[in-house]
């Protein structure tokens, strides 16, 4: 009886894992998600976009995957995961290792480039636990900047 | 105080002293009480006076506060507290956000402030502003994502840090400002009450001074003329008073003092020669005589030379003072003093005993000597007077003389025997000199011994008998020349 409800326990546990794991997005998908966003403000304006990102329309719900709008000056303007956050200023926010990752995004796509990746700590959407991200920043319009980013795998 | 009446001057200034020292210590007591009083005073004045300091050490504390109600509503939310707790604590802590915005943003409350400090407060201000509206951010999200507003915690949290760096700065200020007006407070009441021990002190000691001054010019002085004018009263006439170099009041009053001795002394000299003399002629008088008299006695023990009295009445003066009135008289007489002085030289003392009556004593004559000076005498009281108003008179001289100790060593015996002799002399005629005891004088032939012994009742009542012609005869003013016996020729001539 023992052996076999530990090997059920186990099994268990596997197949959620493997199921978190293949809900987990890809560096790819996250810059083909914020083509996206850019293709979509091209096409319906800023405003529009930044709507159907908030409401969480499907093209930007991927996975674990969210796309998230911001000014230069770090408020927030459309939020793929958290609708509380659009409003309010980010600037200052920084994560456990002291990282303002709001102003880092902010410098990345006032750079020449106008895009490039950030890491950083975050809150997952779904397991509310922080975790280590990547995300890709591009310019968008001529004062926000629109990033997805990727949860790393947890060692 | 009544007992104080007779103390010295010095005593009741002790007294005095003592009453002032007492009461001003009593008074330097009260007033370092006060001035303690007033300090503490001015320091709890100080202290409540800091209602800045109060305020914004209040508003650090409610910042601080907040910051950690903070804490709590991140930590609950994410330990999963019931939602109307949450609420109810993030409601609170809106509430208090309002009010250190309300308390920050009153600018009467930071009125006075330092121009560093108004700095201070006004990034507080903007710190604040930040602050608040992270403070509302984390609220808003906390409930939904706590992992998030533990996230924008840290951003709080340096806005919270760099806000309680400038309040510290600026509590330190304001301290440091109410601090220094309460040393300041505390080092003049110190000062103050430096000074009060100071200016007592310096008061005693005036005090001290002032008494040993007063000492020194005025009690001691006083003290020093008062016994030496108590002992000048007890007898000792020489005794010096003390004397002053000063020329204060208390110098003057010793000079007065000296004057008024001075005069009392010349005074008192005056009336001893009135008293001692004779105020016609200025001869010494009866009793300046008898004293005389009385010493030389005491001495003729001692002495080789016997004290001889020679008594002298004038005769015929009675008629020219009756005849030419009292102040011829009185001329008169001190012509004849004068006269008499002259002949006598050193060799007697000279007195006049009254009306016309002379007395000599003399110490240092034998019998031959007094009985040349008796001669010499008669002769010049005999030469006629030339008196003012062109007046001559001319009197004589009837002299009697006794010999101590050989008659008698007693003055008035003395004086009574020269008397004897007197009334012989005038008996024998007047203008004459007779010894009482003839035998002293060995050359004398006139009388015999036994004639001068007869009976002093008898010789006296014969010269009252004789005497009365005298008064009633103007001739024998003039006594009849060859009265002065032939052997009696003076040895000096009379100057």
């Amino acid at each position: 009886m023992r052996p076999l409800h530990t090997v059920a326990i186990a099994l268990t546990l596997f197949c959620c894992s493997l199921a978190h794991a293949e809900q987990r997005g890809t560096r790819d998908e996250a810059v083909a998600m914020v083509q996206a966003v850019q293709q979509m403000a091209r096409k319906e304006g800023l405003e529009a976009t930044f709507a159907s990102i908030t409401r969480q329309d499907a093209p930007f719900k991927k996975k674990d995957l969210y796309p998230f709008v911001y000014d230069f000056d770090g408020l927030s303007v459309a939020h793929g995961s958290n609708p509380k956050m659009v409003g309010k200023s980010w600037m200052t926010t920084k994560d456990q290792d002291g990282n303002y990752l709001i102003k880092r995004m902010s410098e990345v796509a006032t750079s020449s480039d106008g895009r490039g990746w950030v890491s950083y700590k975050w809150p997952h959407p779904i397991t509310h636990k922080i975790q280590d991200k990547a995300a890709y920043i591009e310019r968008l319009g001529d004062r926000y900047f629109v990033g997805v980013g990727v949860y790393m795998e947890r060692d | 105080m009544l007992m104080l009446r007779d103390t010295s001057i010095g005593g009741k200034l002790l007294a005095i002293i003592c009453v002032a020292a007492c009461s001003s210590a009593f008074l330097v007591a009260t007033i370092d009480q006060e001035l303690s009083k007033t300090w503490a005073g001015m320091q709890s004045i100080s202290f409540e006076s800091r209602p800045l300091q109060m305020r914004a050490w209040k508003m650090a504390e409610r910042i601080d506060m907040t910051h950690q109600k903070l804490f709590r509503l991140v930590a609950w939310s994410s330990t999963g507290v019931s939602p109307s707790n949450l609420d109810r604590l993030a409601k609170s802590l809106l509430d208090d956000s309002g009010a250190v915005a309300d308390e920050l943003n009153n600018d009467a409350n930071w009125s006075s402030l330092a121009p560093q400090e108004r700095d201070d407060i006004r990034s507080i201000k903007l710190g604040w502003s930040d602050y608040s509206q992270t403070l509302k951010d984390i609220v808003d999200i906390a409930p939904s994502d706590p992992a998030l507003a533990t996230m924008m915690l840290g951003g709080g949290d340096d806005q919270y840090q760099a806000m309680a760096d400038r309040l510290n700065a600026l509590n330190s200020s304001i301290a440091n400002r109410t601090d220094a007006i309460a040393k300041a407070t505390g080092r003049w009441a110190k000062n103050a009450r430096l000074t009060l021990i100071t200016a007592s002190g310096l008061l005693g000691l005036l005090i001290v001074f002032l008494s040993v001054a007063l000492h020194r010019l005025v009690l001691r002085p006083i003290k020093e003329v008062t016994l030496a004018m108590l002992r000048i009263s007890a007898g000792e006439r020489s005794f010096p008073l003390p004397t002053l170099r000063g020329k204060d009041e208390i110098g003057k009053m010793f000079d007065a003092i000296g004057q008024f001795q001075g005069k009392l002394e010349s005074d008192r000299a005056l009336m001893q020669h009135l008293a001692h003399h004779d105020s016609a002629t200025g001869l010494p008088n009866r009793m300046l005589f008898f004293g005389a008299l009385k010493d030389s006695l005491e001495k003729v023990d001692c002495s080789d030379k016997p004290v001889s009295v020679l008594l002298i009445d004038l005769d015929g003066f009675k008629l020219v003072n009756d005849s030419h009135g009292h102040p011829v008289g009185d001329a008169l007489l001190i012509a004849v003093a004068q006269r008499a002085l002259g002949c006598i030289g050193d060799r007697g003392l000279l007195a006049r005993l009254g009306g016309d009556e002379f007395a000599i004593v003399c110490g240092t004559l034998d019998c031959g000597e007094a009985c040349n000076l008796a001669a010499e005498l008669v002769a010049a009281i005999n030469t006629p007077f030339h008196l003012e108003g062109a007046l001559v008179v001319r009197v004589g001289a009837s002299i009697g003389i006794a010999v101590a100790p050989q008659d008698s060593n007693d003055a008035s015996a003395l004086v009574k025997m020269a008397d004897l002799g007197l009334y012989k002399a005038k008996s024998a005629g007047r203008n004459t000199f007779r010894f009482y005891n003839e035998q002293h004088y060995s050359k004398s032939e006139r009388l015999e011994s036994s004639d001068a012994f007869s009976s002093l009742h008898s010789a006296r009542e014969l010269a009252v008998v004789q005497r009365i012609p005298d008064v009633q005869s103007p001739r024998l003013a003039e006594p009849p020349v060859g009265l002065v016996p032939d052997t009696y020729k003076p040895k000096v001539a009379c100057r």
